[in-house]
């Protein structure tokens, strides 16, 4: 993940579309079970908690939240129903 | 005693073809197999339609609906155990409305029969996505996730305590068609499960769904940190299923009429068949679909199989059976002098 992060923020430097196949450790593999989720940027430029095996595993590299990877970032669509 | 439905010999001379009939009776809800998912692992059935007809098995139970959209905890969500695996989802999801207009539509259409998972953190919110769901309709009954903390009360679990758990329960009622047939997923973590049936049942519940995951906790060992991010976290699989087992037994010996819908752990037919015995009146699938998306399917031919070979035409014929005397068969292979005692006994009646 480390790797991909490093590529995702490169090509955002020098302004190169980037795609990164990210694996997270996964429960079913089929989108069922919610464990591979991390967080993305959508089109709407809404913050989700998305699966990496059926959402992803491709995603832009300038659209995943890499360095907040294992967390639910501020903002994070339906993350104000868990913190109250 | 029904002791002539069981046989010691092939039935069918060929139990790969064997049929039985699997149809399940829970209160008002009648399901033509006994066979469900468990909420939390099959999300709302779209999924597992690319591995099975969803509508050929009796059930899905969706995973617990909130009444606003929810992210979910931070990852680690998941940590693995022998037999088994914790999980700390959150309850990700898109709140009650999303999946009416989503989920519910489409589960409808495909001709699915549904049971509704929903959960609150207050008694209150449970009654509000009752409410809505209520509104909405197309689903066949509502299962209550009452192991969700209740903020109202220092995160004390609903399921833990007979009053806080019928609270919830009477709420849903409340606010549901009288109609629709209302099961409580009870929690084992408890000191006397049959306590927290009784009280759910009374509350106004249909039955019991019987057991949700057991509160566990893994320690990463190279971090020298918890290993999931929320801490603690359920533990699932096959590793849970003698509690589930007990929990069931324990129910049914104590309250002979309520619907049970049994879980936890099941991967096989013959695994589904020791529920039925101890007393469930259906199943339900988890943990074994993440390893094997098409279970469900698997286990209801299995447990067709299973049933037949033992010479039972109908599933509902085993409900309990485990609970009926021991019969004639297994006293002849007693020692003889329980073999000699029971003749002094039988010469003594027919006197």
């Amino acid at each position: 993940m480390p790797m991909l992060a490093s590529v995702a923020a490169e090509s955002m430097a020098r302004k190169v579309f980037s795609q990164c196949s990210v694996e997270e450790s996964m429960a079913c593999g089929i989108g069922v079970c919610m464990t591979c989720v991390l967080p993305v940027i959508g089109e709407d430029g809404i913050t989700r908690m998305l699966r990496s095996c059926v959402d992803g595993p491709i995603f832009r590299g300038d659209r995943v939240r890499w360095s907040e990877i294992g967390t639910v970032p501020e903002g994070t669509w339906g993350s104000e129903a868990l913190r109250s | 005693m029904t002791r002539k439905i069981v046989s010691s010999g092939n039935v069918s001379g060929n139990y790969g073809n064997a049929r039985c009939d699997l149809r399940a009776t829970l209160g008002s809800l009648e399901i033509p197999s006994a066979i469900l998912t468990a909420s939390g692992c099959a999300a709302a059935g779209r999924e597992l339609d690319n591995y099975f007809d969803i509508t050929q098995i009796g059930g899905i139970v969706t995973k617990s609906i909130m009444l606003a959209p929810r992210s979910g905890r931070a990852t680690p969500r998941m940590a693995e155990t022998p037999s088994g695996m914790l999980n700390s989802i959150g309850l990700q999801g898109p709140g009650v409305e999303s999946f009416i207009e989503n989920d519910l539509v489409w589960l409808r259409q495909r001709g699915a029969r549904t049971i509704v998972s929903i959960a609150g953190g207050t008694a209150e919110e449970f009654g509000k996505v009752a409410a809505k769901l209520r509104i909405a309709g197309g689903f066949d009954a509502i299962e209550v996730n009452i192991s969700c903390p209740n903020v109202e009360d220092r995160g004390q679990v609903f399921a833990c305590r007979p009053d806080s758990a019928a609270q919830v329960v009477q709420t849903v009622r409340r606010n549901s068609d009288s109609k629709i047939p209302i099961f409580a997923k009870l929690s084992p973590d408890v000191t006397d499960i049959v306590d927290i049936a009784r009280s759910v049942s009374q509350a106004g519940a249909t039955g019991v769904s019987v057991i949700n995951t057991l509160l566990g906790m893994v320690i990463n060992t190279t971090t020298m940190r918890p290993a999931l991010a929320g801490v603690t976290g359920g533990v699932s699989g096959p590793a849970i299923r003698p509690v589930a087992v007990r929990c069931v037994w324990q129910i049914r010996s104590a309250l002979p009429d309520l619907p049970i819908i049994g879980m936890g752990g099941i991967r096989s037919g013959h695994d589904a068949l020791e529920f039925i015995l101890a007393g469930a009146n259906a199943i339900s699938v988890g943990t074994s679909i993440f390893n094997d998306p098409s279970a469900p399917m698997r286990i209801q031919t299995e447990l067709q199989q299973e049933l037949a070979s033992r010479g039972f035409t109908s599933l509902a014929q085993a409900v309990s059976y485990a609970h009926r005397e021991a019969d004639i068969a297994s006293m002849e292979e007693a020692p003889s002098s329980a073999a000699e005692d029971s003749e002094t006994e039988w010469d003594f009646i027919s006197e």
